[in-house]
């Protein structure tokens, strides 16, 4: 089976309408039952981590050249561990103090990978939506380590902005595509 | 800074993705992409074409376009191509029946993005995987990436079965709620999956880029959707990717999900060993017709079955590390038991079913000798030999021991060497897997 451009398109609407949710879920301010600022324990961001690792592995079956192949098996991995491992954490089976950074550092991950994407193939579709979707998620994921590193107690998510502007342009890259 | 109840902050989220999908956009495109062709891949056609026509997605350059027909000898069928915006018509001179590869590189007329490819079609024949390009090597050994693939199966299906059939009803007889904690099973079986899932991805890509041919910086640009689709090797990729992937979340599951883990890690291990199918699917014993191919799974299975249930009783120790030391030692010497009393049957079953597809693939006994395929079948048989005799210590020996009640503690070592035996029997079956039998 050989996945027309249309469809595509919209695993990318998919996508990108899935992470925009996760990302609200994770870093919307959360006020905990003693009313003060709380994490959220859900295992939505978890389950969909597992299922975005999985939609690129299905990218990896699905591509047309090896070089798509060898970048979404990386994406794919990335995913698939941050899930787990984040999952655990919620479900409260593994609990460590590093596991607070897995995430920021999975949305680096793919920041990086992104722009990996643009180097290899820099004349492709698109390059410059990837280039930007790339840094947005570099300058996402740093933030939020940031936060981490040095303002634990601070409930500003400084990094839902850049973050939910890479969520739209994912939906949004196939538009200017088309255009 | 103001906050959000969970309902708002969910109904929030919510109206952003329904808004965010309401962006439809009407298409997009790609580089250069082979979308048909005629004949098309795995085709068979009666008569022998004059002419091959390919059809992109996208126009190419017509200067650049290059297209190579080979018969199964080698020899070159393709004249010069004609290209007509994104479709290229290639005349054939004439040549025999058989399998015919395909291999083209074309150039995007948009972007100047290369992508290249190869498939095969049948003339009167049955077509095969596209054959290497002269002097291409492969750079990894596919049967590392087969054994490695092998021992994921083992993992992943064997274990978990073994943990659902044994360690389960052991636990159960012996009095104590729930199954063993877990920890070492899923992380074993976890290992299996992301092992094999890689393993075969690997896999895939060391045997399509012989065939592609060309250098590795090429092959990085090079079209793999017909090897994909016309290969069994392509298929059975496909097919396995999407199931590990079904088993590692299964996996994650139980271990998030302590009340439904063993539900969860019996699915995993069953369908794990389902996917073992693709192994011999994409093997020799295919070409030998279905019952060949089910006696090769067969064969399979209970190697599987056998080396994955060593492993689990052999780590069950760590597996139950919250229980007593003398409520490990009854489940360990429980289960050895149990697992004692299915192992002839496997082992008779492994024995049978790989002496059928061997009287299937080998055309005379002498050629077991005169063969490099023989030769290994040999070795691989002596290492599955040295290996029953070990097992034949632990049932004729320390089981009865056990049995009486004496303690079975020591039987770790010995089982460990068994593992390694099968494990150095595993590598061998992967070489054979990767050697022509003889014809």
């Amino acid at each position: 089976m050989i996945l027309p451009q249309i469809q595509i398109a919209r695993g990318h609407w998919l996508l990108g309408a899935l992470f925009l949710a996760i990302i609200l879920d994770e870093y919307l301010p959360l006020i905990g039952r003693d009313g003060r600022p709380a994490r959220s324990r859900s295992p939505l961001i978890g389950w969909a981590l597992m299922i975005g690792g999985a939609g690129a592995w299905a990218t990896v079956v699905f591509a047309d050249v090896v070089h798509d192949m060898l970048l979404h098996f990386l994406w794919g991995d990335l995913l698939l561990a941050a899930g787990a491992l984040e999952l655990a954490r919620r479900r409260g089976v593994y609990e460590r103090p590093w596991l607070d950074y897995v995430l920021p550092l999975a949305i680096l991950g793919c920041g990086a990978l992104f722009i990996v994407h643009v180097e290899i193939d820099p004349e492709g579709q698109g390059a410059h939506w990837h280039l930007a979707m790339g840094l947005l998620l570099l300058v996402g994921g740093l933030l939020e380590l940031l936060r981490l590193r040095w303002h634990r107690a601070s409930s500003i998510p400084l990094g839902l902005l850049p973050l939910a502007a890479f969520a739209l342009a994912v939906i949004a890259i196939p538009v200017a595509a088309a255009s | 800074m103001p906050g959000w109840g969970g309902g708002s902050r969910w109904a929030f989220a919510s109206a952003c993705c329904v808004a965010a999908l309401l962006l439809l956009p009407a298409a997009a495109s790609a580089h250069a992409v082979l979308e048909t062709s005629v004949p098309e891949y795995g085709a068979v056609v009666a008569t022998e074409p004059n002419h091959l026509m390919l059809n992109y997605n996208e126009d190419v350059v017509p200067s650049l376009a290059q297209v190579s027909v080979l018969t199964p000898q080698g020899h070159e069928l393709a004249r010069s191509p004609r290209v007509s915006g994104s479709t290229v018509t290639v005349p054939l001179r004439s040549g025999p029946k058989g399998s015919y590869t395909v291999r083209w590189r074309m150039v995007a007329a948009d972007d100047g993005h290369v992508t290249e490819g190869a498939f095969s079609f049948g003339v009167d024949a049955r077509p095969v995987a596209p054959t290497p390009a002269n002097g291409v090597g492969i750079p990894v050994a596919p049967e590392l990436l087969v054994w490695l693939q092998f021992i994921g199966v083992a993992l992943a299906g064997g274990a978990l079965v073994f943990r659902a059939l044994i360690t389960g009803p052991a636990v159960r007889a012996l009095g104590r709620s729930g199954g063993s904690d877990g920890g070492a099973a899923i992380g074993l079986a976890a290992i299996g999956a992301v092992l094999a899932l890689h393993a075969a991805f690997f896999a895939f890509l060391v045997g399509a880029y012989p065939v592609v041919g060309g250098g590795v910086g090429d092959f990085v640009d090079a079209e793999i959707i017909p090897i994909r689709l016309s290969t069994h090797a392509g298929q059975a990729f496909t097919f396995s990717s999407f199931a590990w992937i079904a088993v590692i979340a299964l996996i994650v599951g139980a271990w998030a999900y302590p009340r439904r883990r063993e539900a969860l890690l019996g699915a995993a291990g069953g369908l794990s060993l389902a996917i073992a199918f693709g192994l011999s699917w994409a093997g020799h014993p295919d070409a030998g017709g279905t019952l060949l191919l089910l006696a090769d799974y067969a064969h399979l299975l209970a190697a599987a079955l056998w080396v994955g249930g060593l492993v689990a009783l052999v780590t069950l120790t760590a597996s139950v590390r919250s229980r007593s030391g003398p409520e490990r030692e009854a489940l360990f010497r429980a289960c050895l038991l149990r697992f004692s009393a299915i192992a002839p049957a496997l082992v008779a079953l492994l024995a049978a079913a790989g002496v059928y597809v061997a009287i299937g693939v080998l055309p005379s006994v002498s050629s077991i000798l005169t063969s490099r395929y023989g030769i290994v079948l040999v070795a691989k048989v002596s290492a599955f030999a040295v290996a029953i005799s070990l097992a034949a210590y632990h049932r004729f020996s320390v089981v009865p021991r056990a049995a009486a009640g004496a303690s079975a503690a020591g039987v770790r070592r010995t089982l460990a060497a068994e593992v390694f035996l099968l494990a150095a029997a595993l590598a061998l079956a992967a070489v054979l897997s990767q050697t022509p039998p003889p014809t």
